[in-house]
């Protein structure tokens, strides 16, 4: 058991002409996540010369590296290193982010409910009642990936994609959660919208969340809207 | 020392005006190394033209530059400049005097600048000598849609340039440049290179099934390209969770069709990769406009990183002959300190 820990199993593959996609196979998802997540974090870190980007997420971490620096065995070189090196996650943190959910901020909760055999308010309770964890930060710009609770059904993505979401729609597909912070276009169920601007330039970092901290969804009523409208920074989450 | 006195005697801000703009943008080659943030690359969709247009004329090859997207664009200057065009236009105008793009230009203070819309392919690239003065987020000026960012120039827009050319740099003999770039062609019938993808096995023809002629479908973006055709069959597979995707990442969806992820994709995605296109060949596919036949030919990744580099070196090359040239000249302040740095690659 304990030697199967310190062998992460992976596999690397090429992916184009100047990436490297790897792959974690352990039949453990909670395994697999770590794992992706932390060698994000080392290869970030990392001084090997030629890293561009990095880009971890559930099981996978892909590497687009400058061509005319590094080759893909040299990154995977350095790959092979920060696995054997165990590199842990940053403590979690606790985030409360309020959501209006239904009317008109999350059209798609009737739908949702009617799919899990559930009302609108046990799905709202569902939703709001148990801690998410931020399994990555993706785009568009910083959205929060989530998954925890267990949803009865996966939820099926909208059959026409949106082409414009409202910025703070609360999605839903598959068993995962997301929030979008920017108006871009989208395919998942919306159940809800949070008034807060999670991404915000102006401040440094942008976003106030990573990869492994929780989050639980905070019910609130339109009248309360107002009073969370402003930038993360400026409102205790 | 010297250097240092003349470069801040001579350093003056140029302006051009915006006459008339279709889809015409303040670029760059895009934000890089922000996955961490959910921010795309975005930036120049052909970033090999966008380089050689600063490298001709002493830039850095990341510098902001004026990207023309299917259209034209007319500019007056007010100021002598030193400009380079590349990118799909074949030939553009001062004061109606036809000019070939890819060559390092003068144009005198009152010009007027004419650059038409393309016949074939679909972005035009204006680099002109100096900083353009634009507004920049997390380092660049390119736009980002998601981020509501990006300056785009129409009809009355008024842009700055601080620059070192002036009119004391030309001396009696007019300076004419030859290097002889070789201009791409855009044809409308193109291959684009790539290799094989994680996911190629869940094609039931493997890669060959790419061999195919497929057409870009008019809804395509700098987000995707869309292609019609065959209807590729998958092999039925599990789930496959959202991961980080290339720029170039060739994608089947489940009804069968094909998209090209271009620069600004999201940074996940959940359809399998079945191949990558090499970065010229995501250049050549920025390039097309719809209706443009494609087929994808998946080349050993040996090929594909000779191809890379030799463009590589070409571009190297002639970063070297136009320092060499502007030195000659006694030019040397006009060229960036780095003018080969690579950086966003």
């Amino acid at each position: 058991m304990q030697l199967a820990n310190l062998l992460a199993e992976h596999l690397c593959h090429e992916y184009g002409d100047s990436g490297i996609l790897v792959d974690f196979t352990n039949a453990d998802y909670e395994q697999r996540w770590q794992q992706a997540q932390a060698l994000g974090t080392a290869l970030r870190a990392s001084a090997e010369l030629g890293i561009v980007d990095v880009v971890s997420t559930y099981q996978n971490v892909f590497v687009s590296f400058n061509p005319l620096r590094a080759s893909h065995k040299s990154i995977m070189a350095e790959i092979e290193l920060l696995i054997k090196s165990k590199p842990a996650l940053r403590p979690a943190t606790l985030f409360k982010i309020p959501i209006a959910y239904g009317h008109d901020y999350g059209p798609n909760l009737e739908f949702v409910a009617s799919v899990c055999e559930l009302t609108p308010t046990q799905l709202i309770e569902l939703h709001s009642g148990q801690e998410w964890t931020i399994r990555f930060v993706g785009s568009p710009v910083g959205a929060p990936f989530l998954d925890g609770p267990k949803i009865p059904v996966s939820i099926p993505r909208l059959t026409t994609p949106l082409a414009r979401m409202i910025p703070g729609s609360l999605g839903l597909s598959g068993f995962q959660t997301i929030i979008y912070n920017a108006p871009s276009p989208g395919g998942w169920q919306i159940i809800g919208r949070t008034p807060v601007q999670l991404f915000d330039l102006t401040h440094n970092p942008p976003v106030p969340y990573a990869p492994g901290d929780r989050v639980s969804f905070l019910p609130i009523s339109e009248r309360e809207w107002d009073s969370w409208n402003k930038p993360f920074h400026e409102v205790r989450l | 020392m010297e250097q240092t006195i003349s470069r801040g005697k001579t350093l003056s801000i140029a302006k051009i005006q915006v006459q008339r703009a279709g889809y015409v943008i303040v670029q760059d080659l895009g934000r890089t190394g922000l996955a961490a943030i959910g921010i795309s690359a975005n930036g120049a969709g052909d970033q090999s033209s966008a380089r050689l247009a600063n490298i001709l004329v002493g830039n850095g090859d990341g510098d902001a530059l004026i990207e023309i997207i299917a259209s034209e664009l007319v500019v007056k200057v007010d100021s002598d400049l030193l400009i380079a065009v590349t990118g799909a236009a074949k030939s553009f105008e001062i004061d109606s005097v036809s000019h070939a793009t890819h060559e390092t230009l003068v144009v005198l203070s009152g010009s007027t600048i004419f650059i038409p819309a393309p016949v074939n392919g679909q972005r035009t690239y204006l680099a002109i000598n100096g900083q353009i003065q634009a507004p920049t987020i997390l380092g660049s000026v390119g736009p980002d849609s998601f981020l509501d960012f990006g300056q785009r120039l129409i009809g009355g827009t008024e842009l700055s340039i601080e620059t070192h050319f002036n009119a004391e740099l030309l001396g009696s003999d007019f300076p004419m440049f030859r290097f002889n770039f070789p201009a791409p062609n855009h044809p409308n019938e193109i291959r684009l290179l790539a290799t094989v993808g994680p996911d190629v096995d869940r094609l039931k023809a493997g890669a060959a099934g790419l061999e195919e002629q497929f057409t870009v479908l008019p809804q395509s973006d700098h987000v995707g390209m869309r292609l019609s055709g065959v209807d590729l069959e998958l092999v039925v597979a599990g789930e496959i969770l959202s991961r980080g995707v290339p720029i170039g990442a060739v994608e089947v969806t489940p009804s069968g069709e094909l998209i090209i992820l271009l620069r600004g994709r999201l940074l996940t995605a959940g359809y399998p990769v079945v191949a990558v296109l090499t970065r010229s060949a995501i250049d050549q596919a920025s390039q097309a406009t719809p209706g443009t036949k494609v087929t994808i030919a998946v080349v050993d990744m040996d090929v594909a990183q000779r191809e890379l580099a030799e463009k590589e070196h070409l571009l190297g090359q002639l970063s070297v002959r136009v320092a060499q040239a502007f030195s000659t000249r006694g030019w040397q302040q006009l060229l960036a300190v780095d003018h080969s740095s690579f950086r966003n690659l």
